[in-house]
């Protein structure tokens, strides 16, 4: 072994840089207060090397960025830990710089002849902030789209270079598939190599000039090796536990047989919808006083919050070193460090407690917005992890036809000026369940189960809010056949008169249910009662005579009321909101209800898109894909 | 010569057991961080060699069979003839329906007035280009590097240590309408034994 070594030494001087790293001479003693920069220079290993391991699994293009991420996050082996290492080692950064800069400051580690380093160290924490910035889009999700679209907006206020350096960053105009492969580009080509230039400058200078002691004397003098090394060596393990506690953070509440992907580590938005806009867009936590402080500077031009500020608080750190040449200067820097830290902190804070409070309409608008943006990422990684999987068009595509994610958007667009769709009694997801202001039609919840058409038929309900009471049919004949007929039935039979009367209803509900064709209503026992049902919708002796007024399948006439044939199944469905005023619906008798679809030969001069008829529709139905088990286990 | 790394010994040293712990604990903790990102990728580096292929295209209700073409799309003539394999492809995150994913060699025979189908993958078992039959010569001809089959997939010729690898095939329908189905496999390319990639 010596022998190599003495062989290798001649060749290459190992043991001399060697030496030269690891003997390098520390008057005073080891101490913690040293330990920052290893810290930085630490994460900075963590990310190089964990990047690249992300590099081999991510594929920049707004069809494959979200979903290869939600690959690794969700399929590969492992892939959550990776993913939360390099983004909370991300945030351990930012936190270490600023407690770096103190450090500086407080020991005065500007004054010459540190100038440069200084310098060289207020760029190096430009690039980490950059690399933040750019890091936070990658993913392609709600979050990090529209968060990042306000800082390229912001990169625009620039004045004269600044709208074609967004150009050049975003690709273009508009956010795509180039906006990605530039931020790819920016965050683990040029940025890195940026950093890895400045940090070898940065080293090399603070090597030249030693360590900034106060004390000389307080302690023998000692080496690096060992005893510093192993201050800076405890502190990276502590900066390693820390990432850990907040990659795990969930561990203790994670559900067993969920994959922990879905659980632990970074989180993964739904994927970006630019015509969706993201109530709960907020930068990543150490950007939000900036936020916050343009919320303030509302009477300014925008350039004021987003470059004059900014810009004049960076000149002021790049000015500290002539500062500090006063008398009083450094004590100036000291305090000024300290107010810029305290005043990004309130800042941050007022952030943080003006969204989260709960206590101003502002603020539940972006509890509601966080809400709604989890479920959309719950939904949107169902809908991958189904076995239908994402097709080549992307994760969007799985959102955008899906009846639970845009039945209600095209309910609110379109219905609930007039119907509510929520539940009678009980509660139900918050996000399927819509309460019209002014009801002024019937509540759709639940239409063509058996328990709509129970209500239908019972005379306590029909006339009321949630069926007819709020329509001309009021006054209709349903509701007088419904009250007058059933209604002084009910009241007079007794005993095996009354159950036969009742068990006839019942039979109608599940023949007329039947006709929905409703997948969560299929039974074993249901064919002798819908065979049952039908001889009481068409039976005038024994049964309703429904066909008196209605058709209902090959006997009765269009005309005076809606066909009962196929009744509130989708095809039935969709041509009741194409045309209420069809003459197998409400050709004379339409209450205010529009035609959303009636013209065939030119359907864009409908209000609702085919696509978007079938969607509402089969949300209305409550027919939409849902796992059987929680979530299909990762390969 | 230089000093050794390991003493330095201009400066006061520490007691010995205080600065064995020292070193000890430094070289400890240095190696448990410099480990640290690795680690934490190793599962996701190595995640391909853990796991078989994607349930994609082999299991399911057809037990990997694909079905390629009716029986009489296949000229009744004793030679063979290329068809394409069209299967659901589940790459990575991406599902894509009715994809082209390869090529195989189909020769129709009657045996006791039955029909016979034998199928061949039209992967070169050399090295995996796609040979072609060569009609006027009435074999299989790899354009790569010339390795050479009969008909009946034996090898005549060229570097390849083993002859075509043969699919298995079905006839599914009725006898007016019978289709095609093969289990469309890949095979390792370059050893003597066709060994299919799981």
């Amino acid at each position: 072994m010596s022998r190599f070594v003495e062989w290798l030494d001649q060749r290459t001087g190992i043991r001399g840089a060697m030496h030269a790293a690891l003997y390098e001479h520390i008057p005073g003693g080891a101490r913690w207060r040293y330990v920052w920069g290893s810290t930085l220079s630490f994460c900075f290993f963590v990310q190089v090397v964990t990047g690249l391991i992300l590099w081999a699994c991510y594929s920049p293009s707004a069809q494959t960025a979200w979903e290869s991420v939600f690959y690794l996050q969700h399929h590969v082996p492992g892939g959550w830990l990776l993913r939360g290492v390099h983004h909370f080692t991300a945030h351990a950064m930012v936190v270490l710089l600023a407690v770096h800069f103190v450090q500086v400051v407080i020991d005065g580690a500007y004054r010459a002849p540190r100038e440069i380093n200084f310098w060289i160290g207020l760029i190096l924490m430009q690039i980490v902030l950059a690399l933040s910035l750019t890091g936070y889009l990658l993913p392609w999700d709600q979050k990090g789209y529209w968060a990042t679209k306000v800082a390229t907006n912001m990169l625009a206020l620039v004045p004269v270079i600044g709208e074609p350096l967004q150009r050049i960053v975003v690709g273009g105009s508009e956010y795509g598939h180039h906006t990605l492969t530039r931020f790819f580009a920016l965050h683990a080509g040029v940025l890195p190599v940026l950093l890895t230039v400045f940090l070898a400058l940065h080293v090399v200078l603070f090597r030249r000039h030693g360590l900034t002691i106060r004390d000389p004397n307080r302690a023998p003098d000692i080496t690096f090796w060992p005893q510093q090394f192993l201050r800076d060596a405890v502190a990276c393990l502590a900066v390693m536990i820390v990432v850990l506690v907040l990659v795990l953070r969930n561990y203790p509440s994670a559900e067993p047989g969920v994959p922990l992907g879905g659980q632990l580590g970074a989180e993964l938005g739904a994927p970006a919808n630019p015509a969706e806009s993201y109530a709960a867009a907020r930068p990543e936590v150490y950007f939000l006083f900036l936020f916050q402080l343009l919320k303030y500077l509302e009477h300014f031009s925008p350039i004021v919050g987003a470059v004059i500020v900014p810009g004049l608080v960076m000149l002021s750190l790049f000015l500290m070193p002539f500062i500090g040449r006063w008398q009083l200067g450094h004590r100036f820097n000291v305090v000024w460090t300290f107010a810029l830290l305290i005043g990004a902190g309130v800042l941050t804070a007022l952030a943080w407690y003006s969204d989260h409070s709960g206590r101003t309409p502002e603020s539940q608008h972006y509890l509601e917005a966080v809400a709604a943006a989890h479920a959309q990422a719950e939904r949107a990684v169902i809908l991958a992890n189904a076995p239908t999987g994402i097709p080549p068009t992307g994760a969007l595509a799985l959102l955008r036809s899906d009846p639970k994610t845009q039945g209600p958007r095209l309910f609110r667009q379109h219905c609930s000026a007039c119907h509510s769709h929520a539940p009678i009694e009980g509660s139900s997801d918050p996000s399927q369940a819509i309460v019209a202001e002014k009801p002024s039609a019937p509540n759709l919840w639940g239409i063509g189960t058996r328990d709509w058409v129970r209500g239908i038929l019972d005379p306590k309900q029909i006339a009321g809010p949630h069926y007819f009471g709020n329509t001309s049919h009021k006054e209709g004949e349903m509701v007088a056949f419904v009250n007058d007929t059933i209604g002084s039935q009910l009241e007079e039979l007794k005993g095996d008169e009354l159950a036969a009367l009742k068990k006839k209803i019942e039979d109608v509900t599940f023949a007329l249910a039947d006709e929905a064709g409703l997948i969560r209503e299929m039974a074993a026992d249901i064919p002798a009662r819908v065979v049952a049902g039908r001889v009481v919708i068409v039976n005038s002796e024994t049964g309703f005579s429904c066909i008196d007024c209605h058709k209902f399948r090959d006997q009765g006439e269009l005309g005076l009321a809606p066909d009962l044939t196929g009744y509130a199944s989708r095809e039935w469905l969709m041509a009741f909101i194409s045309n209420p005023e069809h003459e197998r619906f409400y050709p004379e008798t339409n209450d205010r209800m529009p035609a959303f679809a009636a013209n065939a030969e030119n359907p864009l001069a409908n209000r609702l898109s085919a696509e978007d008829l079938a969607l509402l529709v089969d949300w209305l139905r409550g027919e939409w894909y849902e796992p059987t088990a929680p979530n299909p286990p990762a390969n | 010569m230089n000093p050794s790394p390991i003493d330095s010994p201009h400066l006061p040293q520490e007691p010995e057991r205080r600065s064995f712990l020292t070193r000890f604990g430094a070289i400890c903790f240095g190696t448990v961080v410099t480990v640290f990102p690795f680690a934490a990728g190793w599962g996701v580096v190595t995640s391909p060699v853990r796991r078989g292929q994607d349930d994609s295209q082999s299991g399911g209700e057809d037990e990997g069979f694909v079905r390629i073409c009716p029986l009489d799309a296949i000229p009744a003539d004793g030679n063979p003839h290329a068809f394409v394999v069209i299967a659901d492809v589940v790459d990575a995150w991406t599902r894509a329906v009715n994809q082209r994913i390869g090529e195989v060699f189909l020769t129709r025979s009657e045996k006791d007035g039955k029909p016979q189908v034998i199928a061949f993958t039209a992967a070169c078992p050399h090295l995996g280009c796609a040979v072609e039959f060569a009609g006027p010569r009435d074999r299989y001809e790899c354009p790569c590097h010339a390795s050479a089959y009969a008909k009946d997939g034996t090898k005549l010729f060229g570097p390849s240590l083993r002859g075509l690898d043969q699919l298995d095939v079905v006839l599914k329908g009725d006898d007016g309408a019978q289709e095609v189905w093969v289990r469309f496999e890949r095979f390792r390319a370059g050893i003597a034994a066709g060994e299919p990639i799981a």
